[in-house]
């Protein structure tokens, strides 16, 4: 058996109810997200559940086949983990999906705002993170959940792996106190994506 | 396009995304409320994980295709020289008493030949099969 494919047996196997949460999660941000809410959503009766389990099964075909080409999904563990590797595989088919042309459901002015055709260039993360700060202004204790956010723009601008280790590295804060702030910052992420939801209608 | 941003925010959204093991049940709880259906990805994984019989039935057709390719090769041998019918029926009996794409010319030559067969030489035989393209189907077997 492909060494590639054993591990990816024995990471689904060990990790699955962690992963699958992850997955699902980042989906979901997706799906919330200007871009993809803005150009269409998913086809009737599509789901984030066949999202995470298509990717699932693109990953375990590419690393079964020889073949090589366009549209296989091969996974190298020595270059990315597995769940940024899916991860990579759900925004694709998102992409794929809501950019289909019988799909789109909205005509969108303010397009989105991290995408190809942002109207502006200053649009994009710089406003994401803006918002977020705002948001993140509101709540009780916004001093570490900002310190995440300003660590992960640090490492992404710099091109290094945003990692929770990295950013505890670059915070210096203890896990306790990561896990609790990160947590506040993901609620953050989602009211920002919902807003945006509701200004696009 | 802003390829570089939209990467950037990716990165951090999978960062955001990444849940620790101790969050997984207060994660599912919120994203179950958000409608997100844990019991189909679970189930739905099993089925990945293992092989459905989907793909048995796929593996079967395909064998079944090269059995009708096999006998279709056989009817052409029949047609296309003179000899004993029931020779040609014992050819095609070694052939299919082993998998068919694990014969090489001389061992189903041989297994041929161990059927009593010994009118037949295992050059004629390999000529034989050589003409009417049996070998060549029996070759792409082999490398499947």
């Amino acid at each position: 058996m492909d060494p590639n494919l054993a591990l990816f047996y024995s990471e689904i196997e060990k990790t699955w109810p962690q992963l699958n949460t992850s997955l699902a999660k980042y989906a979901n941000f997706l799906l919330k997200n200007g871009k993809y809410f803005a150009r269409g959503s998913l086809p009737e009766g599509y789901t984030i559940e066949d999202l995470v389990l298509q990717a699932v099964q693109k990953t375990l075909d590419g690393l079964k086949t020889e073949k090589t080409g366009k549209g296989l999904r091969k996974w190298d563990p020595s270059r990315v983990n597995l769940y940024k590797f899916l991860c990579g595989v759900i925004r694709s088919d998102i992409s794929d999906l809501v950019n289909r042309k019988d799909n789109q459901v909205l005509a969108i002015e303010d397009e989105d705002f991290i995408g190809e055709t942002t109207v502006s260039e200053t649009a994009g993360i710089t406003a994401m993170l803006a918002d977020l700060e705002q948001e993140l202004k509101q709540v009780a204790n916004p001093d570490k959940p900002l310190q995440i956010l300003q660590a992960m723009e640090k490492l992404s601008l710099s091109s290094a792996d945003i990692t929770t280790q990295n950013i505890r590295d670059l915070t210096g804060m203890s896990e306790a106190d990561y896990k609790n702030a990160k947590r506040i910052l993901d609620r953050a992420v989602q009211r920002v994506f919902e807003g945006r939801k509701r200004e696009s209608r | 396009m802003n390829q570089d941003k939209r990467n950037r925010l990716d990165d951090m959204l999978i960062a955001l995304s990444e849940v620790s093991a101790d969050e997984v049940s207060a994660e599912r709880a919120q994203l179950s409320k958000e409608g997100i259906n844990f019991s189909k990805l679970d189930d739905g994984i099993k089925s990945i994980m293992t092989p459905p019989k989907a793909q048995k039935h796929s593996w079967l057709k395909a064998a079944k295709e090269k059995r009708a390719k096999v006998n279709d090769a056989y009817e052409a041998v029949k047609n296309k020289i003179k000899v004993d019918p029931t020779k040609i029926s014992e050819i095609v009996a070694a052939i299919k008493a082993g998998s068919y794409g694990d014969l090489p010319q001389q061992k189903l030559a041989a297994q041929f030949r161990n059927k009593g067969s010994s009118s037949i030489t295992e050059v004629e035989l390999i000529e034989l099969l050589k003409d009417c393209d049996l070998l060549k189907i029996l070759n792409e077997g082999s490398n499947d």
